[in-house]
């Protein structure tokens, strides 16, 4: 009877326990390259989902400077690592740069490129912060679509990855 | 015939004394496929609210203009650089420049000038707008304004000092008040100035007109001849510093209030005062006489395209036209000068369509011969501008006393 009875809190304390457990909220493990993956819908919208699974998938990503003040010895090409492409696929998937493309009078001449690939596909992203704006070209280099840029985060990084750009450089300091 | 060879004598004999002419050299990308629809709207407000009213007003004071107007295929770095170059003036003259297009500026270039496309995309082919005030300002003028309507942020570009290898829907009226204040903007200041729409580092923009989403322009142009309004009216005081401030504060809270960016225009002037001739009577040294094939051609040609021979053809009728309606002339010498006009053309049997101010709307037909006849004898017509000759006749704009 004894052990009936202290089998049977056991096994309430058990229960109890597993019911618990499951109203605690976990602490999920979640990195860059999650929250990067998820598209805010009016990115999705301008994107398309090909263009838009592409930039989320891609496994590697390079960056060109086209810029042709880039002084000697100075890399013109860098391949990001994993965690620098995550960081580059938040920020170009900002809302608030697919919002508006509105009408300048300035040529778009892209300085800073960024490639992502996905085995056979490709799109590239191009900059020119000088006019603030920027685009998406698929494989054969076609402008999709060129959206404004609203905020400096993305000439932020392109610095970061091209420090002794004096293009860049110069557009930051205005 | 004895005439005939005594109108030609008078007009010879004023032919070479003291030829006044106004320069215009305007440059407008109307073929981009972003900007160029709106930039064929920007040409024709400048010419419907701006050069057309200058050149009546001016026209009083014994200036001639001449029109090198580009604009379509012919807008390219190659033709700026060559009618820059090859523009030939008097110390009277004036000239004026103006860019609608593309633009834009290294970020070590040694001015804060900007350097224009010109409906081309090529960095060795931009011509930089210093250059073009520089080489204008070496030749005689009364008076240079050099205006780039475009963008002067940074790009991708190399710095440069020179080429590198190179809406009214009826008629124009307009007061002696206008016109004499317009006089005064140009005549009563001599020497130049150097414009660009935006500073160093700003794109510059465009805007719907009337909210109405197919009609757009550049806010600049728009601004400019809107603000040019207040000076006709004289409530803005008739110098080009004033007129500039006006205006740059004016693009620059739209472009706020649109964009939340700034478009500051900037210049530079170096200006002194100088006296307003009085009333005379324009020559017509300067204007080059087309031959009748030349006029044949442009009569049964279907386009509007913009060619040397279309420029040349387009003067002449301006000035043949202007001349027959200067009040100046007595009217019998009005009279005989249309017969000597109308005996030059291979055939008088066309039209001549009236268009509004700023439409392609008709508001009035008739023949050549009546055209004429009207302009001799007019009391109250006080300009006449063409705006294309093809197939269907000579179109024309008309500018009225007001």
């Amino acid at each position: 009877m004894k052990h009936l009875g202290t089998t049977f809190i056991s096994l309430i304390i058990i229960g109890m326990t597993m019911m618990t457990s499951c109203c605690i909220h976990r602490a999920a493990d979640t990195g860059l390259k999650d929250i990067s993956a998820q598209g805010d819908s009016t990115v999705t919208e301008v994107m398309g989902d090909s263009i838009f699974s592409i930039l989320s998938s891609a496994r590697t990503t390079q960056a060109i400077d086209k810029s042709i003040s880039l002084p000697a010895g100075c890399d013109s090409v860098i391949n990001l690592k994993a965690d620098a492409t995550n960081a580059l696929r938040f920020l170009i998937g900002s809302p608030e740069n697919y919002v508006s493309d509105n009408p300048v009078y300035g040529l778009f001449n892209p300085s800073i490129i960024y490639i992502f690939r996905d085995g056979n596909r490709q799109i590239s992203a191009l900059f020119d912060f000088g006019l603030k704006k920027w685009g998406i070209a698929d494989k054969s280099g076609k402008i999709l679509f060129t959206r404004d840029l609203k905020s400096n985060e993305l000439l932020r990084f392109s610095r970061q990855l091209f420090p002794c750009d004096p293009l860049l450089e110069s557009i930051y300091k205005k | 015939m004895k005439k005939y060879i005594l109108l030609i004598a008078t007009l010879a004999t004023m032919l070479s004394i003291n030829a006044k002419t106004i320069h215009w050299i305007t440059f407008i990308d109307t073929t981009d496929p972003d900007v160029g629809k709106w930039d064929v709207l920007g040409r024709e407000q400048l010419y419907n609210r701006y050069i057309n009213l200058i050149n009546a007003a001016l026209d009083e004071k014994g200036y001639n203009h001449v029109l090198h107007d580009y604009y379509g295929a012919r807008t390219s770095p190659e033709n700026c650089k060559s009618v820059v170059e090859n523009l030939s003036t008097s110390p009277d003259d004036l000239i004026m420049f103006y860019y609608i297009g593309h633009g834009v500026r290294a970020y070590n270039d040694a001015t804060r000038w900007p350097q224009m496309a010109l409906a081309q995309d090529y960095d060795s082919k931009l011509v930089p707008l210093s250059w073009v005030h520089s080489t204008l300002k070496n030749k005689p003028h009364r008076l240079l304004v050099t205006i780039g309507m475009c963008c002067n942020s940074e790009a991708n570009i190399s710095p440069k000092s020179a080429p590198t290898f190179t809406a009214n829907y009826g008629n124009t009226f307009m007061s002696n008040e206008a016109s004499e204040n317009i006089a005064r903007l140009f005549l009563g200041q001599k020497g130049d100035i150097l414009l660009s729409s935006s500073s160093p580092k700003e794109p510059s923009r465009a805007i719907y007109i009337d909210n109405n989403r197919e009609k757009a322009m550049d806010v600049f142009t728009h601004i400019l001849t809107e603000i040019f309004s207040k000076i006709m009216d004289g409530s803005i005081t008739p110098d080009w510093d004033t007129f500039f401030k006006y205006v740059g504060d004016r693009v620059n809270t739209i472009v706020n209030e649109c964009y939340h960016e700034n478009q500051i225009p900037q210049w530079e002037s170096n200006l002194g005062s100088a006296e307003v001739p009085d009333n005379s009577v324009a020559q017509q040294s300067s204007t080059p006489v087309p031959t009748s094939e030349e006029i044949a051609r442009q009569q049964t040609s279907s386009d509007n395209e913009s060619t040397d021979e279309r420029d040349k053809i387009i003067n002449w009728f301006n000035t043949s036209f202007n001349l027959m309606l200067n009040r100046q002339l007595s009217d019998e010498k009005r009279i005989d000068f249309a017969e000597a006009f109308l005996s030059r053309l291979p055939d008088t049997d066309i039209q001549v369509r009236t268009l509004g101010q700023d439409s392609e709307v008709v508001v009035g037909r008739q023949s050549l011969e009546d055209f004429v006849g009207r302009l001799t004898t007019s009391r109250v017509l006080r300009g006449v501008s063409v705006a294309k000759i093809n197939e269907r006749g000579i179109f024309v704009r008309e500018i009225y006393q007001q």
